[in-house]
């Protein structure tokens, strides 16, 4: 990745994503907000993985959801090839759905029970008019080809097939349109371990067939670390860190990272591990600590951290974190 | 072991024979159901008049075989136009939301809590005696039940993942709707429909029962009730054939909807 931070096919600027918490039904007011994504900022480059990481709620999936314009962002900006795509019209934001694409998490639910295969892969084809309605079970039975499906289940509907065969149609779906860019929105957090590895390695040779950007999200480290290029931790609607996955995985700069990476298993039973256990729960985003927003279960936790919120700060080699430990 | 949804199969069943006997009452009935033969009046069922005849010595067989194009056309029209209506607005309330879905609800619920039989009488006053007016009335009083289940279901549908997959590749809102939304709240719409269908049937014969519905002579099952209610002791033939008549309609959709509801829990691709 020479070409890192020239040219990004993606920037995300001070992102922040308020869900407001609203009472009453005609007369409704806001007595609240949960801050689900608060002040982000990264950039992808073309060709590259980044992997986004962080504990279920930390407001990682809504960072993949307002990129693709599925829900509307409070403030900050998102630039894809240098447009701002909250600016883009309906007719605009509709046209750049060929070169963003998601992914989901749960491929029971991502697919229509009521559509066959065919018809699930053959709508965003029929939407942006890629191929002449004469091609299009070409072009089908290419797409399932390349996700490993035989073309003759087509006529399938999605429950007569397994999770992971399931995932494997959602992404034809996704990359019916050629897109340039991919939402990975824990794709293989649903699935057998044993299917997960498959999962994760067709994503990644399609990645290099087609030239792919991914944001992958992800709980897994140890996935993670094997399909990303850069890796962002997230906590509590902010990323906390983010640097190269060797950097990242090898010299670990924020507590909170420190803690994840001592969690990962290590298949040998004669490794001692030193395992950084965190006390209590996740607080609550509808109403974040003061400061940094991990000093309520930080082992290192200083006055200054109770005060002041770290900015994003390099520490080297492009290794960014947002701490007060120096 | 394949198992044998009876529900279903009775309910069809009945409604099946009903319909193909009124269907054959277009064509073909043993006398004409409108033809008077005073001197013929309440002879009781035998091999020439098998349900016997009224007062005014008309075949009761053939006025309700000729009666259930009356009765089945009022109630399929009145509970379909109800449906389209009603689902439509329930539609776009529950995709649309806020102010729209709850100004159609509030609407609706208003609707709602009228009696239809004063709907009914309300319709009367307005357009007059005869079938369409029973058809508008029980239309009118269906169109809130659709608006309701039509609205919940797309309310928790337009939350599923695959309805968000088709909006990232680009999905117009009518797409959505008619191609993510409603074939997968199309179980539960369907079931409301032969729930209402029964009670359409029942509606119309109470309303021609009261005399606001088909007007003489032409037959209706309620009508048929209605102007045999005085000689019920005299010649009980007149109004037990009509009464089977409903029973076997209103059991034959009622089956038919436990029938769907049991295909709905048993099978995915019939979530109800």
């Amino acid at each position: 990745m020479s070409n890192v931070n020239h040219h990004p096919l993606l920037k995300v600027d001070n992102l922040v994503k308020y869900f407001s918490i609203t009472k009453g039904i005609l007369f409704s007011k806001q007595i609240g907000a949960v801050k689900a994504v608060d002040d982000i900022s990264f950039t992808i480059a073309p060709g590259e993985t980044l992997g986004l990481v962080g504990e279920s709620g930390c407001g990682k999936s809504t960072v993949g959801r307002v990129i693709l314009g599925l829900t509307k962002a409070t403030s900050g900006s998102v630039f894809f090839e240098g447009k701002d795509i909250q600016a883009l019209s309906k007719h605009e934001l509709r046209e750049l759905r060929k070169d963003m694409q998601i992914i989901f998490q749960d491929p029971y639910a991502s697919l229509n029970p009521r559509m066959t295969v065919r018809e699930i892969i053959a709508e965003p084809l029929e939407i942006h008019k890629i191929v002449d309605h004469k091609d299009f079970d070409r072009r089908i039975d290419k797409l399932l080809d390349v996700v490993g499906l035989d073309s003759s289940l087509k006529r399938r509907f999605p429950h007569e097939f397994s999770g992971g065969q399931r995932q494997r149609i959602g992404i034809a779906r996704a990359l019916a349109v050629n897109p340039k860019f991919i939402v990975c929105d824990e794709p293989v957090s649903a699935l057998d371990v044993s299917i997960q590895a498959q999962v994760v390695n067709l994503l990644q040779d399609l990645q290099e067939e087609f030239g792919l950007t991914y944001l992958f999200i992800a709980h897994d480290l140890s996935v993670i670390k094997h399909i990303s290029n850069r890796v962002a931790v997230m906590y509590l609607g902010k990323i906390v860190e983010l640097a190269d996955k060797d950097q990242l995985y090898n010299n670990p700069q924020h507590p909170y990272t420190q803690a994840l990476l001592s969690a990962i298993p290590v298949p040998n039973p004669e490794v001692r591990s030193n395992r950084i256990i965190l006390n209590g729960d996740v607080p609550s985003p509808i109403n974040p600590p003061s400061g940094c927003r991990f000093h309520t279960r930080c082992p290192h936790v200083m006055q200054i951290c109770k005060e002041l919120e770290p900015e994003m700060e390099d520490k080297g080699n492009r290794h960014y974190a947002a701490c007060h430990l120096k | 072991m394949k198992k044998i949804n009876l529900p279903l199969v009775i309910g069809s069943l009945c409604l099946i024979f009903v319909i193909s006997m009124t269907l054959i009452s277009v064509f073909f009935t043993p006398f004409e159901p409108t033809t008077m033969a005073i001197h013929k009046g309440f002879t009781s069922p035998s091999a020439v008049h098998l349900f016997g005849t009224d007062q005014f010595g008309r075949d009761i067989l053939s006025r309700i075989m000729a009666g259930g194009q009356n009765s089945l056309l009022i109630a399929f029209t009145a509970v379909s136009s109800g449906m389209i209506i009603g689902s439509s607005l329930g539609a776009t309330a529950g995709y649309m939301g806020g102010l729209l879905d709850e100004i159609l609800m509030r609407v609706a619920e208003v609707l709602y809590s009228f009696p239809s039989f004063l709907l009914a009488l309300l319709a009367v006053t307005i357009f007059g005696t005869g079938r369409n007016t029973v058809m508008i009335a029980i239309a009118i009083a269906n169109i809130p039940i659709f608006m309701k289940i039509t609205r919940n279901n797309f309310l928790s549908l337009k939350e599923m993942h695959y309805v968000e997959a088709a909006k990232a590749i680009g999905a117009s809102d009518w797409r959505i709707m008619f191609k993510h939304i409603l074939p997968n709240a199309l179980p539960a719409i369907l079931v409301q429909a032969s729930v209402s269908f029964s009670a359409a049937i029942l509606a119309e014969a109470s309303l021609s029962y009261i005399g606001v519905g088909v007007k003489p002579p032409y037959p209706s099952w309620g009508r048929m009730l209605k102007e045999a209610r005085s000689f019920a002791g005299l010649a009980p033939w007149t109004v037990i054939f009509p009464g089977i008549a409903i029973a076997i309609t209103v059991l034959g959709s009622n089956l038919l909807t436990d029938g769907l509801r049991m295909k709905g829990s048993g099978e995915s691709k019939w979530n109800i």
